[in-house]
């Protein structure tokens, strides 16, 4: 019996934390180069098909990469991935990998995310002089005419091996495999929208919620079954 | 479930920046020089609940470990600086810059300030000065006896009496940012050079990389009344739907709660 509200009970507790990812996901609609996720359970393959409790699901967040919208911002150092692609961003631990293009200059003129850290070109820091930077569709970065750089693009084989670190970053490790990416095109102007879809999510949280619900409800009716049955058998004794 | 609650709260702050921000440009849609702004958020830090690489208790390991994100954040508010419309107002110390570069004005302590607004008034002591009583630099003086006043695309400016006599002549110069978006906005229509912006270039009108002055003109707000509208209508969507998130995890919690009567 109580093996039963046991598998209510962790169905429940899932519920709740995929209503986490959905609410994160809701939080940062408006986020560019977001990119929504999704937490979802995965059964085993070797495990017994008939044992329905928490222990056999592995917990998988997926994290679609489709493209968001480009949107006009108007501001030179804004530059949105057209197509397949992320930037290469150099943190203090590492390599870090994001669509956010929303770039500014440090006090040595290096090309910065908003958070600090150097946005890397094919030969390293791009650091950027003079009155006039254009950003070409091919990523050249010229600065008054003459080209100091070009933004370092590249694409994973695997993206399900990307993982997020926050501020829009993704960590790759080696199961990704970093793939060259020929002929990368990017738009300077624009930056690329969350692809969060509100209706998507709210979908998403009516069937959390109604799920949770009906999980609840068993556990209520498990607990009535097993107070009529600890009542009645008193009676027959 | 408290997690998300909290996590929602971030999205709708975010969100009310953002309505902030979209309030400020409608309030300057009429305010000459004036430049939009736009709220840029970040995803939070994500929270490890569960590490990658853990074994199990099937004995396996897990391929990838579990990390929930906690929200949105706002990271800055970002000046777009594109060209606004011009105004004809037949007021010949109304200057606007066609393309790219500020007007430089003195602050009275020896800093330059930068600003589009070149809305000109004479000061006490004879020199052009914003509505602010900022002096324009390089100086430009308007001698007692002026009757013509002209300025060129080049920024050559010439004051003339009666007579046709040249009274004082100069020549205007602009400054050019880098990185324009990285100024800091004082209000009043200045702007401050900050490490983001890199350190100004200064150079005349009409010259490589600056624009031209036309005189009896203002530059009007860059606001674009539809895009406010529009940005303001996502922003209240998402702050909506975020507050939705809250109601979800607050009827899940009463469910809960009202398991045990």
């Amino acid at each position: 019996m109580m093996y039963g509200v046991n598998t209510a009970v962790s169905a429940a507790v899932k519920k709740l934390s995929q209503h986490d990812y959905v609410t994160h996901n809701l939080a940062n609609a408006n986020t560019p180069g977001y990119k929504a996720e999704r937490l979802i359970f995965v059964r085993r393959p070797e495990t017994d098909p008939m044992a329905e409790d928490s222990f056999s699901h592995d917990p998988v967040v997926l994290i679609d990469h489709s493209p968001g919208t480009l949107q006009k911002t108007g501001n030179p150092l804004d530059v949105a991935i057209q197509g397949e692609g992320y930037f290469v961003i150099e943190t203090k631990d590492g390599e870090r990998y994001t669509r956010n293009g929303s770039f500014t200059l440090n006090q040595n003129g290096e090309l910065i995310t908003l958070s600090g850290d150097a946005v890397l070109g094919e030969g390293g820091r791009i650091t950027i002089s003079g009155k006039k930077i254009e950003i070409s569709n091919t990523g050249a970065v010229s600065a008054d005419g003459s080209e100091v750089g070009r933004l370092k693009i590249v694409d994973f084989k695997k993206r399900d091996a990307l993982v997020k670190r926050g501020a829009g970053l993704f960590e790759a490790s080696a199961k990704a495999e970093q793939a060259a990416l020929e002929n990368p095109e990017v738009r300077a102007g624009y930056l690329e929208t969350s692809n969060v879809q509100a209706v998507k999510e709210m979908i998403e949280m009516i069937d959390i919620q109604r799920s949770f619900e009906a999980y609840l409800k068993i556990m209520q009716t498990m607990s009535e079954q097993d107070r009529l049955a600890t009542s009645r058998l008193a009676k027959l004794a | 479930m408290i997690r998300s609650l909290y996590t929602a709260a971030t999205g709708m702050l975010a969100q009310q920046i953002n309505q902030d921000v979209v309030a400020n440009n409608l309030a300057n849609v009429q305010t000459p020089g004036f430049k939009s702004s736009r709220a840029e958020f970040q995803d939070l830090m994500y929270q490890v609940s569960r590490q990658a690489g853990v074994g199990t208790t099937s004995g396996t390991a897990l391929p990838l470990g579990m990390e929930v994100g906690l929200g949105s954040k706002l990271t800055s508010i970002q000046k777009t600086f594109t060209q606004g419309d011009y105004q004809q107002t037949g007021n010949r110390f109304d200057w606007a810059i066609e393309g790219d570069g500020f007007f430089q004005v003195d602050d009275g302590n020896g800093k330059t300030l930068y600003t589009r607004a070149g809305s000109w008034k004479i000061s006490k002591d004879l020199y052009l000065v914003n509505s602010e009583g900022l002096k324009l630099t390089p100086e430009v003086t308007v001698p007692a006896g002026t009757v013509t006043f002209t300025i060129d695309a080049g920024g050559t400016w010439t004051a003339k009496d009666k007579a046709g006599t040249t009274l004082s002549t100069g020549r205007l110069e602009l400054a050019k940012f880098a990185n324009p978006a990285g100024l800091t906005n004082l209000g009043r229509n200045l702007y401050a050079r900050t490490d983001g912006s890199g350190d100004p270039v200064t150079g005349n009108p009409d010259t490589e990389g600056f624009g031209t002055i036309s005189q009896t003109f203002l530059e009007m707000s860059n606001v674009n009344v539809v895009d406010e509208m529009v940005q303001m209508i996502v922003g209240q969507r998402a702050y909506e739907i975020n507050s939705k998130a809250i109601q979800t995890a607050d009827n899940m919690l009463q469910l809960v709660n009202n398991l045990k009567r």
